[in-house]
């Protein structure tokens, strides 16, 4: 049952991703990352990660993609870009890295099958006394760095407006 | 690089002709940014009857029921515009009763004309609630109107003399107990409405026109008279017997916002409608006896000549310019609308404000597609 | 719910079938039953919103169809179902079918975790506060690409509008809702209403200052995340027309109409289950009403009650309030609201760590009094406005009298003056 569920949410997100990629029309593949991305907080939500799965719908599905369709529908964008040949090289470069780092971090975990952690796992209360206890000093680092990217960005936005 | 290059380009807006809050057939063209305008452009002509040209065509008395068309929610008004001219120019006497009676139908037709324009301001701001108060207020006078000549909406009231029907003291009763209702009515309304915290932010500071704008586009009657200029022709180039009754002509003191803003248009037709029951109560109490309409010939024939009759509407002045060639039909009419010119202001009005903004000053000018396009 | 699951296969003598077949049936069942039930709430909700702008606007409202037009819900399904379902020819027809999808689910789905009853939820979840946040969420989405598929620049306005308005609202709804999870220590619907109680001093509503004002941040954030007057910009009919849905039609239409009621039967019963003590009874404790079906059936009621009440409250601002312009409606969630929310979860915070007990039951007694002072005083004003209205029009169509004013000139009797007096009109 939970494998079935697992194959079928894992191939909606690996079509969600793939699609992302290929479609021309830029809402489309906004449409298809949104899709991705609430297959990924299935998965979560599989692992008994219902907090993680949660925030997932809510800030990536609800709110970062807004902001991408947003951003898409407003400045009515064409993507129309030519494929050079240095951009394919870089491309196949940047994914190959990719995709080693990923394979070398998962061979770590592959050695027995993925599993659900221990009780209360991925739970609110899990969460917050890591994020909070033991790594508040990087998460309030974080916090400030996004503060700093935000004022950037009004300031560029203000600039551009006067 | 080419990659995902925004065009920048402004956001073209047809608004209309078929919009809810153009009131009627017209037609505007947004140059906006999503929310905030460059410009609005109107477009007018697409409600063009021709009422001009028809004149050119009636008898003079036939072309009375035309005037209702020119507006339907004034008809008394363009009636009583129309009449003065040919009158003048025919030097017909018009009995002091039939005087008395224009004056009240004019006024209650005042009031049924604000009462949409105030109602309809605050149905485009979001309350729709007040406006059917009003409409229900509107449905008394109506029922008055047709008591008095059988039409609601219609009225061809006026003749050129005089007017078409005597009133019964028991018309006049009903009359005072509709003003006594309806005073009170106003109250309510403005406990419901405009001191209402979100009406208010709506309508103060939006649009202000100052006094040299509003005499430069031509501004007429309470859109005038909101931007400080104390100008009404019933006190000022007075009319009828309008100088024999004792009113108080109210001018845009910027009492929430600035003098001229879309508040000030508001709150002075609220006003003015207190100021047309006043006059009611004035003309009911001084009705004279006698007859209604002078003798006028049924086939007037005028020599050659030209008059022009303007009376003080809901939309300010109303203006019939009449020009005869001695045969029984008018050679040219031609008709001044206060709506036509509050219409050219918008598009100089229009720059920096929001379309939510638009719709409140298409509202609180009270543009009115039918005076407008004729 | 596997095990609920297993006693329902024992109890129909299947336990032969294979598990996962029963759990996916059951699964399907309750999601259908959870459809159904909010489909009805959103119908009638229509029906009561008529049948309350009419009161408010001295009309009748429908009354034709079933007793007190109550049927008029399911003729204008019918008819919406009936209806062609026209796609504009310029428009992303994929998108375009598919715009509806999120919204329903969005606002259906969170249905999932609302606690109607004791026992009555379909999916009690650990994160449920979150779960609610997050799934309606995704109705932007659904309103974004309903916007955009039409390929109307009023759609595509209105979509925007309403994009900025829900992800701008979210923030201190969730914020001022946070208070109240930081006092119960939980993110489970279940287990907030189980630390409060019946009565309305157990509430959390008048727990302390902080969660009173968080209340009313709540509330207000809310009625804006639903697109409701005075926040209903992105259907502003005098000047979006009808906003991100102006090209739908038939049912796809409503689609996004029903989604719109859910969501106020949804905020209000959201509100119902974090401030207002949800199914709880007062004087009965939650073991009482555990053993007991018609407790059960009491607190359902109750729960029903104060939802149905706040739903009211959310159709009687429509019909009162004017509409915000863009500007202020930003204005108002950044500049108030936002930082209001942030001091009362700061507030809270501070309480929990600050306050002894003793002083704790101090506060909630003083600010039960001063919230239930406040509210007398406003239902007082509301009764007191009721019945000095200048025209007492009389909604009774066959009596033909009315009020104080001058009844020939009623408009609700006019046909049967005009047939009294036909004739004597024109003298």
């Amino acid at each position: 049952m939970t494998a079935t569920i697992f194959i079928l949410l894992a191939a909606l997100a690996v079509l969600g991703a793939v699609l992302a990629v290929l479609l021309p029309n830029a809402v489309h593949a906004a449409m298809a990352l949104i899709v991705m991305l609430v297959a990924t907080a299935g998965i979560y939500l599989l692992l008994s990660a219902p907090f993680v799965a949660v925030i997932q719908i809510a800030v990536y599905a609800g709110a970062i993609m807004v902001l991408f369709l947003f951003v898409i529908m407003l400045m009515n964008v064409e993507l129309r870009i030519p494929l050079r040949r240095w951009t394919l090289v870089a491309g196949t470069v940047a994914g190959g890295l990719f995709l080693y780092q990923t394979v070398h971090l998962l061979r770590g975990v592959m050695d027995d099958q993925a599993r659900s952690g221990a009780d209360g796992f991925g739970s609110a209360h899990e969460v917050s006394s890591v994020l909070f206890a033991e790594y508040v000093v990087p998460f309030e680092l974080v916090s400030v760095l996004l503060l700093v990217a935000i004022v950037a960005a009004v300031v560029l936005g203000k600039r551009e407006a006067a | 690089m080419a990659v995902a290059i925004p065009h920048r380009e402004e956001l073209m807006l047809n608004m209309g002709p078929h919009h809810p809050s153009t009131h009627g057939v017209l037609r505007f063209i947004l140059h906006t940014d999503g929310e905030v305008m460059r410009k609005a452009v109107p477009d007018v002509g697409y409600l063009h009857r021709g009422i001009e040209k028809i004149a050119e065509r009636q008898p003079f008395a036939g072309f009375v029921p035309f005037t209702d068309r020119v507006n339907y929610l004034e008809a008394i008004f363009a009636n009583q515009a129309y009449a003065l001219a040919v009158e003048r120019l025919a030097g017909i006497q018009v009995p002091p009763r039939a005087e008395y009676l224009r004056v009240i139908a004019a006024e209650l037709n005042r009031i049924a004309s604000h009462q949409i324009s105030i109602g309809s301001v605050s149905m485009d701001i979001g309350a729709y609630t007040p406006f059917l108060y009003l409409l229900r207020e509107r449905e008394k006078i109506n029922d008055l109107f047709e008591a008095l000549c059988g039409q609601r909406l219609t009225f061809n009231y006026l003749r050129l003399g005089g007017v078409a029907f005597d009133v019964k003291d028991e018309w006049l009763r009903r009359l005072e107990a509709f003003l006594d209702h309806f005073e009170p009515a106003i109250d309510e309304f403005n406990s419901l409405i405009s001191a209402n915290e979100i009406f208010v932010k709506r309508l103060a500071h939006v649009a202000p026109i100052s006094a040299a704008d509003a005499v430069g586009y031509g501004l007429v009657g309470p859109n005038l008279r909101a931007s400080g200029v104390d100008w009404d022709l019933r006190r000022d180039q007075p009319y009828g017997i309008y100088p024999e009754l004792e009113f108080d002509v109210p001018v845009g003191r910027g009492i929430r916002g600035e003098v001229g803003d879309c508040y000030d248009r508001f709150w002075l037709r609220v006003e003015e409608m207190r100021q047309s029951c006043r006059l009611l109560r004035q003309a009911v109490a001084k009705l004279p006896a006698g007859d209604v309409c002078a003798k006028v010939l049924r086939k007037l024939k005028l020599p050659a000549g030209e008059a022009y009759g303007c009376v003080e509407g809901a939309r300010g002045e109303l203006g019939f310019y009449v020009v005869t060639d001695g045969t029984d039909k008018p050679y040219r009419v031609k008709i001044r609308s206060g709506s036509f010119a509050a219409l050219s202001i918008i598009e100089h009005l229009s720059r920096g404000l929001m379309i939510a903004d638009l719709v409140a000053v298409i509202a609180t000018l009270d543009v009115l597609a039918p005076e407008m396009d004729r | 719910m596997q095990l609920l699951a297993e006693r329902i296969a024992t109890w129909l003598g299947m336990e032969g079938l294979p598990r996962q077949a029963v759990v996916a049936g059951v699964v399907l069942v309750v999601a259908l039953v959870v459809a159904t039930v909010v489909l009805t709430i959103a119908g009638i909700l229509t029906w009561a919103e008529r049948r309350v702008a009419g009161r408010t606007q001295s009309r009748v409202g429908p009354n034709r169809v079933g007793p007190l037009g109550f049927l008029q819900w399911v003729a204008d399904g019918i008819k919406l179902i009936t209806k062609e379902d026209v796609i504009p020819a310029a428009a992303d027809r994929t998108l375009f079918r598919l715009a509806p999808y999120p919204v329903i689910v969005g606002i259906f789905a969170a249905f999932a975790s609302v606690p109607f009853g004791q026992k009555l939820i379909a999916a009690d979840l650990n994160v449920g506060v979150l779960y609610l946040m997050a799934i309606t969420s995704l109705v932007v989405v659904g309103v974004l690409m309903a916007g955009w598929a039409s390929n109307n620049k009023w759609a595509l306005l209105g979509g925007v509008r309403s994009a900025a308005q829900i992800v701008s609202y979210e923030v201190p709804s969730v914020l001022a809702a946070l208070s109240v999870v930081l006092l119960a220590g939980t993110l489970s619907l279940q287990g907030i209403i189980g630390k409060q109680g019946g009565w309305p001093w157990e509430w959390y509503l008048f727990y302390n200052p902080f969660t009173f004002v968080a209340f009313f941040l709540f509330f207000t954030s809310a009625v804006a995340e639903g697109n409701r007057t005075p926040f209903d910009l992105p259907e502003a009919e005098s000047e979006l027309v009808a906003g991100y849905n102006v090209e739908y039609s038939g049912m796809r239409f409503a689609g996004f109409f029903l989604g719109e009621f859910a969501n106020v039967y949804l905020l209000s019963a959201i509100a119902t289950a974090l401030f207002f003590g949800g199914w709880q009874i007062p004087g009965v404790t939650p073991d009482m009403q555990a053993a007991s079906p018609v407790w059960q059936a009491v607190g359902v009621g109750l729960f029903a009650l104060k939802a149905g009440t706040g739903a009211f409250v959310v159709l009687w601002l429509r019909w009162t309030m004017p509409r915000l312009r863009v500007d202020q409606l930003m204005g108002l969630c950044y500049r108030y609201l936002l930082p209001l929310s942030f001091a009362m979860l700061l507030g809270n915070a501070a309480y929990v760590w600050l306050v002894p007990q003793w002083a704790a039951w101090v506060v909630q007694g003083a600010t039960t009094t001063v919230g239930l002072a406040v509210a007398g005083v406003f239902v007082r004003r509301v009764f007191y406005h009721i019945r000095h209205v200048g025209d007492d029009v009389s909604l009774d169509l066959a009596r033909g009298e009315s009020g104080t004013f001058d009844p020939q000139l009623q408009v609700r009797v006019y046909g049967a003056f005009r047939r009294r007096h036909a004739g004597d009109s024109a003298s």
